[in-house]
C-alpha cells in the first residue's frame, strides 16, 4: 500500500502515544509509549547498517570501474570489514575491537576535530573585523571570552576571567534562553506539521 | 608501540590538510570513514542483541519480531520500484522523534527555561536576563511586519544580545578545537617521538 494518509496515520498514532504519556498517567499508554520507544531504537539500530550497506555500494562500485583514487575505497572496505568482524566476533569490550578503536578511530576523530581550529581561525580573520555594531560586539565578546578562557588572558588583566564568566552567565545566557524558547516553539509547529500531514518530505514530498 | 605508531601515522595525516589536499589525507580519511561506519554497524549490532534478539530468545517477546521486520523494509530503498516500502520504517521513526521532541520540548525548552527567567529583579544581573530573553524574543517575532518604535528598539537589543551570545559560543568553540590540537601535537611529541619530559 502506498498510501501516503496510512504513512501519516501512522506518523499521528505512535507521535499521540508518546505525548499523552508525557501529560497523562495511564498504565497502558505508558506500557505502549515505552515499547514503541523500544521499537524506536530497534527500526534506527536497523538503519545503522543501511549507512554502511550505501558505502559498500558506492565504493565497490568504485573499485569495479577503477574510477578515481579506487585503492582508497579498497582500503576503506577492508578496515571497515575487519574491524565489523572484530566487533560481531569479540563484541565492542573486546581488546583486539578496542586496539583498533582507540589507535584509530578516537585519535582520527579528535585531530578531524583539531582541524577545525586551523578553519576556524581563518575564519575568525575574517569575521573580527568590526564593521557594524554587531560585528564589533561579536569580536568584543569572542575576544573577551578567549582571554577569559586562557591563562595568558588572565597575565593580562586579571579581571578577564570574571568578564568572560559574567558574559557567560548573564547575556549569554539570557539569548540562550531565548533561543531555546523561541526554537521550542518552532520544533513544536514543525512536529504539529508533520502530525497534521502536512510537512511530509519524510515520505517523499507532497507530489507522489 | 603499533597503536601509537598507527595513531600518530594517522594524525599526522589528517594535519596534512592544512597544508593541501594531498593524497595521503585522502587515504586516511577513507580508513576514519571505514572504521566509522564499523563502529556505526558493531554499535547497531550490539544494540539489536540487547533490545531484541536476547528478549525474543529468552523471554518469548515475539512483539519485538514487528520492529525487525518493518526495519528491515528500510533497505527496499535499494530496490527500484520497492522505495515506498522503506517509507513504513521512516514515518514510525519519525512519529516517534515527533512524540518524543514534543514531550521533552514543553518541559525542557519552554515550561523549565520560562521558569529559570521569572526571577525577582533585585539586581542588575536579573533585570538583564529578565530584558535579555524577552528582548530575543521580540527579535524571532516574524508573524507580521512591526512599525512600533519600542518593538523595533526592543528587538534591536535582542540581536545585540544574541551577537554577545554567539561571539562567547565562537570564542568557546575557538578555544575547544586549539586544546584538541594541543592534545594531539602533546600526543605526536611526547606519546609518539618522547620529547616531551
Amino acid at each position: 500500500m502506498k498510501s501516503q494518509g496510512l504513512m501519516i496515520a501512522i506518523t499521528f498514532v505512535f507521535a499521540l502515544i508518546i505525548i499523552i504519556d508525557a501529560f497523562f498517567a495511564i498504565d497502558f499508554i505508558s506500557a505502549a509509549s515505552t515499547e514503541i520507544q523500544n521499537w524506536g531504537t530497534i527500526i534506527a539500530s536497523l538503519a545503522l547498517a543501511l549507512a554502511a550497506v550505501n558505502l559498500i555500494r558506492i565504493h565497490s562500485r568504485r573499485i569495479r570501474l577503477r574510477r578515481g583514487e579506487w585503492y582508497n575505497s579498497v582500503a576503506l572496505l577492508t578496515v571497515m570489514f575487519v574491524q565489523t568482524a572484530i566487533g560481531l566476533v569479540n563484541r565492542s569490550t573486546g581488546e583486539v575491537y578496542n586496539f583498533g578503536f582507540n589507535n584509530i578511530m578516537t585519535p582520527l576523530g579528535a585531530t578531524m576535530y583539531a582541524l577545525l581550529a586551523f578553519w576556524i581561525a581563518s575564519a575568525a580573520y575574517r569575521a573580527f573585523t568590526a564593521r557594524s555594531i554587531d560585528s564589533a560586539i561579536l569580536l568584543v565578546a569572542a575576544t573577551v571570552v578567549m582571554l577569559g578562557n586562557a591563562p595568558i588572558g588572565e597575565s593580562i588583566w586579571s579581571a578577564f576571567p570574571s568578564i568572560k564568566t559574567w558574559i557567560m552567565d548573564v547575556p549569554n545566557m539570557a539569548a540562550q534562553r531565548g533561543i531555546m524558547i523561541g526554537g521550542g516553539i518552532g520544533a513544536i509547529a514543525l512536529g504539529l506539521r508533520i502530525l497534521m500531514g502536512i510537512e511530509r518530505g519524510h515520505l517523499g514530498g507532497s507530489d507522489e | 608501540m603499533i597503536g601509537t605508531w598507527l595513531a600518530a601515522i594517522g594524525t599526522l595525516g589528517l594535519m596534512s590538510f592544512a597544508i593541501k589536499e594531498n593524497p595521503f589525507y585522502r587515504f586516511v580519511e577513507h580508513v576514519y570513514v571505514g572504521i566509522g561506519a564499523a563502529h556505526s554497524v558493531v554499535m547497531g549490532w550490539e544494540s539489536l542483541q540487547t533490545k531484541a534478539f536476547t528478549p525474543i530468545a529468552e523471554s518469548g517477546d515475539y512483539i519485538k519480531l514487528i520492529p525487525l521486520l518493518v526495519g528491515l523494509l528500510l533497505y527496499a530503498r535499494f530496490f527500484k520500484g520497492k522505495i515506498w516500502l522503506s517509507r513504513y520504517p521512516m514515518s514510525i521513526l519519525v512519529g516517534i522523534g515527533v512524540g518524543l521532541t514534543i514531550k521533552g520540548t514543553i518541559g525542557a525548552q519552554i515550561v523549565n527555561q520560562i521558569r529559570a527567567t521569572l526571577v525577582p529583579l533585585t539586581s542588575i544581573n536579573n533585570i538583564i536576563i529578565v530584558l535579555g530573553v524577552l528582548s530575543v524574543l521580540m527579535f524571532f517575532y516574524f508573524t507580521r511586519k512591526n512599525t512600533n518604535a519600542l518593538f523595533n528598539t526592543s528587538s534591536r537589543i535582542g540581536r545585540y544580545i544574541m551577537m554577545i551570545a554567539f561571539g562567547a559560543l565562537f570564542g568557546n568553540a575557538v578555544m575547544g578545537r586549539m586544546s584538541l590540537m594541543i592534545g594531539r601535537v602533546q600526543f605526536l611529541l611526547g606519546e609518539w617521538l618522547g620529547l616531551l619530559g
